[in-house]
């Protein structure tokens, strides 16, 4: 009987061991076995450019300045560049990446773009007057990879200072 | 290259290993001659009705310290073979009748019979009637477990493990939605009080965050079990809470003398819900067989202030098991899936206007050998193996992937069951190892990694006069592995990490006289940091947060202490329990009050050790009142603080009860119960005030035999006021209220 547990015994560390060697791999992870891209956007903060005039700046969590337009006119072209972790500014690689948006009232201001004008530049549309924001994403694929604090629009029937 | 073949042949070569394993043992089984056995012993009995005398078909035996059970046919008989010989406690499961204990001596080569009576059961709580075995000794009540079984369990059958069990005393539990709760007790949860599924580790996240959720389906267990004290460390070294463990038995370790199983349908109104579930067992020759599976379906579910959006569930999940019974022991495997989708409602700060979608899916293979031996100092030798692999993914509502997970979970158990010596019983020596490979996906900036855990622990009971002990001591290993390391300005530096740790705890119970229980337990627990809390950063959409870990964390340990008084006489009973949880390094996720730089639509959540202790009160009692009226009623309050900081544990539940009336008519229990609880307002940061409440309910629940099939009803209609409340450990109480009033109706039958 001793004998026999023991064969037993056995033939179970033999099939927990199989077992193990199997599973302790990284393709069993079910994750592994879908996940194709893992280059993110690591964007924390942005710049908006009207030429080379910083217009709008997010970084560290603080806005500073606003987008400032009049009601039935069009503004100048703006350029976004990012800002990574180091500082450093940048716009997003490949085509996985694209710019996205939410205005906040649509009714104020509307958004003017096609990537084909360039990707990492738009416009904004003054429709009437008034105050909403501007939120700035970079979309990955099919999640957003960064979404920055709103920016305010400001669009008034007179603007001081020349375009 | 031999490891990268077997990885490509991970499934068949677990097919193959387990008919290699199995094919051995049948021809062993099947052509063995009985001379040379290990000389077992054959338990045989017949249940009764206390009153009529009549026989009770359908009554779950189980014989505890061999872990084995059996359900009597219809007409009361069972019998059990291949135990070893001893002293063993045999409890019984009915509904309508009381749980009945009895200690019986079994003897090597020969067949014990025993006949049980069992009372009726009116009142709600699970009463147990001890029947003093034959040295005399009435001290086998004492386990520190908590049974949620029959009655009880199909009157307050929930989505989730954690609502069905939400109405003990001293447990609530923790939601942001209907599917994704999870039980806390005493204000503790998470990794502090693991769930398990037949005592196994079941490999899903929902330790680690609000929105994940438990993968388990309640509405085919065979019944809840809380283990505290001393017991609860065979489990792990974190239990400073307890462990819930759901018993399946989806390895057969009994010989089926016939076919039996269940069915079970439940329907209710609140969200359009229903689920179907049953088991079978079926002997096959030298095996015994069993399946499960269930369906799951319910929408958005209904307030008096309103739908909840985004609150639907669907899931669908079985398993399948074969196990053998010899003289010489028992063996079996199991492997089974499980497949959800539920739905997350809004973020209340208008970061996910829709809500989130989680979709998982789990698999799970296991297998159990269990050898009888003659030896003087072990009784049985257990092995135990599992392999879980998880994965989950969470959506937008536009269908953007937010994030995913994936974990591969391997278990492996070594356990020395100790023989019996003088004031000695119930010991155990016992080993696990584990491993935890865990990957994130999506925008997720936490990196891979794998854990190891190692541990070797000890558990062993001791009986003298009127006086019981328990105690165990356990030693823990683990070592955090990332597959890359690295600096992060907001993680900190990742890198491999190992924690060491010892956990013990002893109690005590002394009866000073049959109808009187006075019990003590220390514990000292030990909990290593995991993976998401050293290494992670990223949003989390479905816990509207960004979280960042700590990769400096320490581990945490605490320290408990709980003496309580228990008092039954006839069919009365009444229990208080104080108790004092101190945790050195507490760990948990600390909303900062700033939004993430990276995605300024989420609060920032950072992981933070500090000290913390959480005392309190629990007291419960059935009292029979007059002919058939019974009342029932519970408390329980947590008092949570840091302590340096002088402020409140943050997601600590409020004074909460239950008051109950019931009546009981031969097979029918009608009752009201009013479950309260009083408003919070000690909070932590960025915590809201809730309210108290008071919510009432009515429930009726009859049992019917219709030839050789027990059919047992149970009507509920919960919150019948309709009344407007919010639980305070509910993450989204912001975005809307607890469910309104609902209908539940459930049906069972037994084969």
């Amino acid at each position: 009987m001793f004998k026999r547990s023991c064969s037993l015994v056995n033939k179970f560390i033999i099939t927990l061991g199989l077992i193990l060697v199997a599973g302790c791999s990284q393709d069993s992870n079910p994750l592994k076995a879908k996940e194709t891209d893992h280059d993110h956007a690591e964007a924390a903060g942005f710049q908006i450019l009207n030429g080379s005039d910083l217009v709008v700046k997010y970084e560290q969590g603080v806005v500073t300045g606003a987008l400032t337009l009049q009601a039935n006119q069009t503004s100048p072209v703006y350029n976004i560049l990012f800002i990574a972790e180091d500082g450093d500014l940048f716009t997003p690689a490949g085509d996985a990446h694209t710019f996205a948006w939410e205005i906040a009232n649509t009714t104020i201001a509307a958004m003017i773009y096609a990537a084909a004008d360039g990707k990492w530049q738009f416009k904004l549309q003054g429709v009437s007057t008034g105050v909403t924001t501007i939120t700035f994403k970079i979309n990955h694929n099919d999640h957003a990879d960064f979404v920055g604090l709103p920016v305010t629009i400001n669009v008034a029937n007179t603007v001081p200072g020349n375009y | 290259m031999i490891k990268s073949i077997l990885k490509r042949m991970a499934i068949p070569l677990t097919g193959i290993a387990i008919i290699l394993y199995l094919i051995p043992a049948v021809t062993h089984a099947a052509t063995s001659v009985p001379a040379g056995n290990i000389a077992t012993a054959t338990l045989q009995g017949q249940v009764s009705d206390a009153e009529s005398a009549e026989t009770i078909g359908f009554v779950n035996i189980l014989v505890e310290e061999a872990n084995r059970s059996i359900t009597c046919d219809e007409n009361g008989a069972f019998c059990l073979s291949g135990l070893s010989a001893g002293e063993f406690t045999v409890k019984t499961f009915r509904i309508g009748y009381q749980s009945v204990v009895k200690r019986v001596i079994l003897q090597a080569n020969n067949t014990t019979r025993i006949v049980l009576t069992l009372p009726k059961a009116p009142l709600l709580s699970p009463d147990i009637i001890v029947e003093a075995d034959r040295a005399g000794s009435t001290s086998s009540i004492i386990k520190p477990a908590l049974l949620i079984s029959d009655r009880k369990l199909y009157q307050n059958l929930g989505k989730t493990i954690a609502e069905t069990i939400d109405y003990e005393p001293g447990i609530s539990q923790r939601t942001m939605g209907p599917a994704p709760a999870r039980p806390v007790l005493r204000g503790l949860d998470g990794d502090r009080l693991p769930v398990l599924e037949d005592g196994q580790i079941i490999g899903d996240l929902s330790a680690t965050s609000a929105d994940h959720a438990v993968v388990i389906e309640p509405v085919t267990a065979e019944r809840i079990e809380i283990i505290r004290g001393p017991q609860a460390l065979v489990y792990g070294s974190n239990t400073l809470g307890g462990v819930v463990n759901v018993a399946r038995h989806s390895i057969p370790n009994s010989r089926a003398e016939h076919r039996s199983g269940s069915f079970t349908l439940q329907n209710e109104t609140v969200n359009r819900g229903l689920v179907a579930g049953g088991d079978f067992i079926v002997p096959l020759g030298v095996f015994t067989g069993r399946v499960d599976a269930s369906i799951r379906r319910a929408y958005d579910i209904n307030t008096p202030a309103g739908a909840l959006p985004n609150t639907g569930i669907a899931t669908i999940n079985g398993s399948a098991g074969i196990g053998l019974v010899k003289s010489w022991g028992n063996a079996g495997v199991a492997a089974g899936a499980f497949d959800s989708a539920y739905g997350i409602p809004p973020d209340p700060n208008g970061g996910h206007p829709r809500g989130v979608d989680i979709v998982m899916e789990r698999q799970h293979l296991e297998s159990r050998l269990e050898v009888s031996t003659d030896n003087r100092f072990i009784q049985r030798l257990e092995l135990r193996q599992s392999y879980t692999s998880y994965y989950h993914e969470e959506l937008e509502a536009n269908g953007n992937l937010g994030m995913n997970f994936g974990v591969v979970t391997q278990t492996g158990a070594v356990r020395l069951y100790l023989q019996n010596r003088g004031v000695f019983k119930n010991g155990l020596i016992g080993m696990n190892g584990q491993y935890r490979d865990f990957a994130s996906g999506g925008l997720s900036f936490t990196p891979a990694a794998r854990e190891l855990l190692y541990a070797i622990y000890y558990y062993r009971e001791a009986e003298w006069r009127n006086v019981q002990f328990s105690g165990a001591l356990r030693y823990d290993r683990k070592i955090i592995t990332p597959e890359e390391e690295k600096y992060s300005r907001n993680t900190g530096f990742i890198r491999k990490r190992s924690f060491d740790g010892y956990a013990a705890s002893a109690s005590i119970h002394y009866l000073p006289m049959r109808s009187i229980i006075i019990s003590a337990t220390v514990l000292r627990t030990f909990r290593a940091p995991g993976v998401e809390e050293l290494f992670s950063e990223g949003p989390h959409l479905a816990a509207y947060s960004y979280d960042i870990g700590n990769a400096d964390l320490q581990a945490e340990t605490g320290v408990g202490m709980e003496v309580s008084t228990e008092y039954s006489k006839d069919r009365n009973k009444l229990r208080i329990t104080l108790f004092r949880n101190h945790i050195d390094n507490y760990l948990l996720p600390v909303n900062t009050g700033e939004k993430s730089w990276r995605r300024a639509d989420l609060y920032v959540y950072k992981y933070l050790g500090v000290t913390a202790l959480m005392q309190g009160i629990e007291a419960s009692a059935d009292i029979h009142i007059y002919h058939n009226f019974y009342t029932s009623w519970s408390l329980g309050y947590v008092y949570g603080d840091f302590i340096y900081l002088k402020k409140p544990l943050p997601r600590i539940p409020p004074l909460e009860g239950k008051l109950g009336l019931h009546y009981t008519l031969t097979n029918f229990i009608l009752g009201c119960t009013v479950n309260i609880a009083d408003e919070q307002n000690r909070l932590g940061e960025f915590e809201k005030r809730t309210a108290g409440y008071a919510i009432p309910s009515l429930y009726l629940q009859y049992y019917f035999s219709t030839g050789s099939l027990l059919n047992t009803v149970t009507i509920t209609c919960s919150n019948f006021t309709n009344t407007e409340y919010r639980q305070h450990l509910n993450r989204v109480k912001e975005v809307m209220p607890e469910p309104g009033r609902n209908f539940k109706i459930l049906y069972k039958v037994f084969l």
